[in-house]
């Protein structure tokens, strides 16, 4: 048995007082900033518990924006359930790293599809395909309701100035980083600087809310998942990124998340939250995700020239960022 | 030179035997990774084949949108000389020095993306066309 499975049965026995067998322990696929393992605890007469490990690396990882800590993102995931949020239940925060190895916390494991191509396109999923724009708009309205100072979140931005500034700034510094011209992100840049919305409220911003980070099951979305850029800013920019075209892998007619209208989307989130999104400022934050994205895509064909992480994979999406540059153009021209 | 095949069927021929005889043997990541690898192969094939003529083009046009006058640049220094002139309208744009609302300067960057395009992905371009969004 590895170290990890002893210390989990130990860690177990403790929590649910009784005999606990660790079986099926394996790491699960996902970004190199968050450790996931996946197990069953078959617990004394009491049957099978379905679970996840999420767990800190060794050392940290560069990252452009920060990312929340394991105890604010367990917090996080407590409130979005209480909101009505569906969201993996959460167990157990690991606060003490001797204990399983590194801080993090237990949640359950909830079963269902993530990769977007299936979503999209399988069969079992298309009853789900006919409400997901409309369970997006009714879910985004819940999380931008959950109160970031009970999380443990503050604004960055004072409160006259748009939150999109700052990135926008730290996106700019990491484009003049490599150095490349890219004449589209600089008209880019531009357009945002002049078209930054007037009005704007601030809320809880999921950070990272689209198809590929939402799991699904027939009957709809399972569970929001990916969490750690979660932030206090604006709440059109979960919209704008939402309907990225990238993000609608192929279905380019269906801006959101290639499964289904703007309309639906933006109905669905004011009979929740009473508010009707601002379409103006969704555009905004299109335009921005855009931006962003490809300029994320430029780092990672830098991360593997540059010798950190050897990837293929990394290495062509140096290739994709003129995607973004011309679904960029096509939003501002 | 070099004797036939190309670069760029030389690239055909890896990828089409990527696709046919390598791919049907994985799933799930390993797939997805030699899907990237067979897409990279028929991108420098397409690569090989558009993009001297291109550079040519390119550099002619941003010339004659900065300003500058034409000048004939010899093949080996075509790339540097389009990154030169990409620079200078970049930092253009971004000192305000020119309006990033002119329909030239929109026009001219949009034809240099669809022409990064139709280098790494040629079917991206008609797919914008179709969206009613």
């Amino acid at each position: 048995m590895t170290e990890l499975a002893e210390r989990l049965t130990v860690f177990l026995a403790d929590k649910l007082g009784g005999d606990v067998v660790i079986e099926n322990l394996s790491r699960m696929p996902g970004g190199a900033s968050r450790e996931l393992w996946s197990f069953d605890a078959r617990v004394g007469g009491s049957g099978v518990l379905r679970l996840v490990f999420r767990r800190d690396p060794p050392g940290s990882i560069p990252q452009i924006e920060a990312l929340i800590d394991r105890a604010t993102e367990y917090r996080l995931l407590e409130m979005a359930a209480k909101a009505g949020v569906p969201v993996p239940r959460v167990y157990w925060l690991v606060e003490d790293p001797t204990a399983l190895g590194g801080r993090g916390f237990i949640m359950e494991r909830v079963e269902g599809e993530t990769i977007p191509r299936r979503i999209l396109r399988d069969a079992a999923y298309a009853p789900a395909r006919e409400r997901l724009a409309a369970q997006c708009g009714e879910i985004l309205a819940r999380i931008h309701g959950i109160d970031p100072v009970a999380v443990g979140l503050r604004p960055v931005a004072p409160a006259d100035v748009h939150p999109a500034l700052s990135p926008l700034d730290d996106y700019q510094r990491l484009l003049d980083l490599f150095a490349d011209p890219h004449p589209a992100f600089e008209i880019g840049i531009q357009w945002l600087r002049h078209n930054l919305p007037r009005q704007w409220r601030v809320s809880l911003v999921h950070g990272d809310f689209r198809n590929g980070n939402l799991m699904v099951g027939p009957e709809g979305i399972r569970a929001v998942l990916d969490w750690e850029l979660a932030h206090v800013g604006d709440p059109m920019e979960d919209l704008g990124w939402l309907c990225v075209r990238s993000w609608r892998f192929g279905q380019y007619d269906k801006p959101v998340g290639g499964f289904g209208s703007r309309e639906e989307l933006y109905a669905a989130y004011e009979a929740v939250s009473g508010r009707r999104p601002d379409a103006e400022a969704v555009r905004f934050w299109e335009v921005f995700g855009n931006l962003k994205w490809g300029i994320i895509c430029i780092m990672q064909a830098y991360t593997h020239l540059r010798g950190l992480v050897r990837s293929v994979e990394l290495a062509a999406l140096g290739r994709r960022a003129a995607e973004m540059e011309w679904d960029l153009l096509n939003l501002v021209g | 030179m070099q004797d036939p095949p190309t670069a760029a069927d030389l690239l055909e021929a890896m990828a089409d035997f990527l696709e046919k005889e390598v791919l049907p043997e994985h799933q799930g990541r390993k797939a997805f990774h030699i899907r990237v690898v067979v897409n990279l192969c028929r991108l420098l094939a397409r690569e090989s084949r558009l993009e001297t003529a291109f550079l040519e083009e390119e550099a002619a046009a941003l010339r004659a949108l900065l300003g500058q006058t034409p000048e004939v640049v010899q093949p080996q220094h075509l790339a540097a000389e389009a990154r030169r002139l990409n620079q200078e309208l970049a930092s253009r744009i971004r000192s305000g020095q020119m309006d990033y609302r002119q329909t030239e300067i929109l026009g001219l960057v949009k034809e240099l993306v669809r022409r990064k395009l139709l280098v790494a992905r040629p079917d991206y371009i008609e797919a914008g066309k179709e969206s009613p969004e």
